[in-house]
């Protein structure tokens, strides 16, 4: 079974100008703290804050190119659901 | 190994299969020997012999396997031989199961002899001699007499028709019904056995052509070949592979005796048989670009309308398809089939040129066949995403927002296409240095782009990806344009580059379907989905500026 809880992905064949486009919406999201990705049967809604990791990756690799851009932050999010009944200590007795 | 041109089976298969057809034989023989004496005891004795027979069908069929398990090296008419032969016995015994069931009737007749009202000799005599034909046809791959052995079956069919009306009739008098019944049942399996007779004939005709045809596209074959002045005999007809064409029809390549006035000559010809409504379509469309253009469709030596399905018999061209041609990597040759090309365009292109608008509806085929597109890739069904502010786009969407922008478009006029414009129907044969189209049964007056479209996606969806093939792909793709461009240009034709885009988003998109590696197919889907989405946001804007990158017809 898969471990992860959220996942988006998306492909498509893009140009210069509209590459420039979907950067400047993932800008808006870093700057605004909440960045929107979503489909139709759910929203995974980002809220990138504190420190990050940002790592830059180029490769020319005879006439491809790849430019990878990649940030990773630790979410303090939503609680996750509850497991189980909380653990509570009666010292009444 | 041939030896006198029969072919020697291993592990005395051969002498099980002769015992095996001789005891059937005998056993059908001696079925109709009790039932015409109508002896009980005789007729229950001629039904026990199965086990033997039942032991040699398992024998050889155990030594067919044995032989195929080892066959490496066995060369393919060899297998074939083995396969039919393995086939026949299966039907030889079935045979035998059928005479046993016929056994076991009598117990439900009164008198077995109520059988004799009916024509009982006639179906054993149309099946023996069937049956006595089988080892030797079958050994010596003898076409002609397993014809006589399928037709077999087509009599019984009819024999036991008439027999059964006439039993319905008896039993609607009222008369004796346990032995009427009793009768359908035996004349059923006289009539099965028929059935075992066509399946033996077929396999025979399999060992013979090399290729399982159904006795129907058989005959089909045989009155093409004899309307066009072939010699039949068979076995010098070389099937070189036959295959169900993209369009539903059987196509075979094949090689047969031409014995004219001028001596003998081995001629290649192809031979499709399939919806006769597509190769009645085939065959006019030949004949109007022959008028035109003679010499650059195949001849036609024959045609043969059989209502649902028909036949037809053309010329195989000497050459190779473009894409063989790239393929070959030999630039002189490219070079020389696409100057023919391009000649060959220009003049198709006047002289059938008629100035009368026509529309295409190539976001309405490309809707159509969606579907197949994603039976074959599933992934690619999209739904609109949104990342940050940018809801991405999808080609449905895309699709309902662009069709009323292409609704409005139409070419200026008309020409002959070729309809299915791909590079493997374009032949080109260097001795005569010629061009021909093959598989014409979509061509009509339309719209030139929708054959350029065609024939760029056809280039780009070529699936490989060695560096020199790759670039020549490429770069015929991209002559192809520059040559359109051009005739558009010089015909006045301003909406162009509008309708080459629709062309093209319907071409990738819908030719993904053939692609089966996964990455290979999103590309060209993404460039359908990237094409639609510049041609939307395009509206409004000048129309003179929009213009489709070359990138996009390239890999």
């Amino acid at each position: 079974m898969s471990d992860i809880d959220d996942d988006f992905k998306h492909e498509s064949l893009q140009d210069k100008e509209s590459i420039f486009k979907y950067l400047k919406a993932v800008g808006e999201g870093f700057k605004n703290g909440r960045l929107l990705l979503g489909s139709r049967q759910k929203n995974l809604i980002l809220e990138p804050k504190g420190l990050m990791k940002f790592e830059v990756k180029a490769k020319r690799k005879g006439d491809t190119i790849k430019l990878a851009l990649r940030f990773d932050w630790k979410d303090d999010g939503p609680a996750p659901a509850a497991q189980g009944e909380p653990l509570t200590i009666n010292t009444d007795k | 190994m041939i030896i006198d041109g029969k072919l020697l089976l291993p592990e005395g298969i051969e002498e099980n299969f002769r015992f095996l057809a001789l005891e059937v034989t005998k056993q059908v023989e001696g079925m109709l020997a009790a039932l015409a004496s109508g002896d009980r005891e005789a007729i229950t004795k001629i039904g026990m012999k199965d086990d033997y027979i039942d032991n040699l069908k398992a024998a050889i069929e155990n030594k067919c396997f044995n032989a195929v398990q080892k066959a490496a090296g066995m060369e393919k008419h060899e297998l074939t031989m083995i396969r039919a032969v393995n086939t026949v016995s299966g039907n030889l015994e079935r045979i035998a199961d059928h005479t046993e069931s016929i056994a076991s009737q009598m117990r439900y007749y009164d008198d077995t002899r109520f059988l004799h009202n009916y024509d009982y000799e006639e179906f054993f005599s149309i099946i023996l001699e069937a049956l006595r034909e089988v080892p030797a046809a079958l050994l010596t791959r003898e076409v002609t007499t397993a014809l006589q052995i399928c037709r077999a079956e087509h009599h019984l069919d009819t024999l036991y028709k008439k027999n059964f009306d006439g039993i319905m009739g008896e039993l609607r008098s009222g008369h004796a019904p346990e032995n009427l019944i009793t009768t359908v049942f035996v004349i059923r399996y006289l009539e099965r056995m028929g059935d075992c007779l066509l399946n033996i004939g077929e396999a025979i005709i399999f060992t013979a052509v090399g290729e399982r045809l159904k006795i129907h596209q058989f005959q089909a074959l045989e009155d093409n070949l004899a309307l066009s002045g072939f010699d039949l005999n068979i076995p010098n007809l070389a099937f070189e592979g036959i295959w169900e064409g993209k369009s539903g029809c059987r196509i075979g390549h094949l090689s047969a005796r031409n014995s004219g006035t001028e001596g003998e000559s081995s001629q290649e010809v192809i031979f499709k048989e399939g919806n006769s409504r597509k190769i009645q379509r085939e065959k006019k469309a030949i004949e109007a670009w022959d008028k035109i253009m003679p010499g650059l469709p195949p001849r036609v030596f024959s045609f043969q309308n059989g209502g649902e399905t028909a036949s037809i018999l053309l010329e195989y061209l000497n050459g190779h398809n473009l894409q063989q041609i790239i393929l070959s990597g030999d630039n002189a040759l490219i070079k020389a089939t696409l100057d023919a090309l391009f000649e060959n365009l220009m003049k198709i292109w006047s002289l059938t040129k008629k100035d009368t608008p026509v529309k295409s509806a190539y976001l309405k085929q490309l809707f159509s066949r969606l579907n197949d597109v994603y039976a074959v890739h599933p992934y690619l069904r999209e739904e609109p995403q949104k990342i940050g502010e940018i809801e991405t786009a999808t080609l449905k969407s895309l699709l309902v927002k662009a069709s009323p922008m292409e609704a409005e478009l139409a070419s200026p006029y008309s020409v002959l296409i070729h309809g299915d414009f791909n590079i493997d129907n374009i032949i080109y044969s260097p001795a005569g240095k010629k061009i021909h189209f093959i598989d014409l049964h979509r061509s009509m007056d339309m719209d030139y782009v929708q054959d350029v479209s065609t024939f760029i996606v056809s280039n780009f969806r070529v699936p490989v990806f060695e560096s020199a093939s790759r670039k020549m792909f490429n770069s015929i793709a991209l002559a192809m344009r520059r040559f359109a461009s051009e005739w558009a240009a010089t015909t006045g034709d301003a909406t162009f580059e509008r309708r080459l885009a629709f062309g093209l988003i319907r071409s990738f998109a819908t030719s993904s379907r053939f692609v089966f590696n996964r990455d290979f197919a999103k590309v060209m889907f993404h460039r359908s989905v990237y094409l639609l989405e510049k041609v939307t946001e395009h509206e409004g804007k000048e129309w003179d500026t929009f213009k489709i990158p070359d990138e996009i017809l390239i890999y």
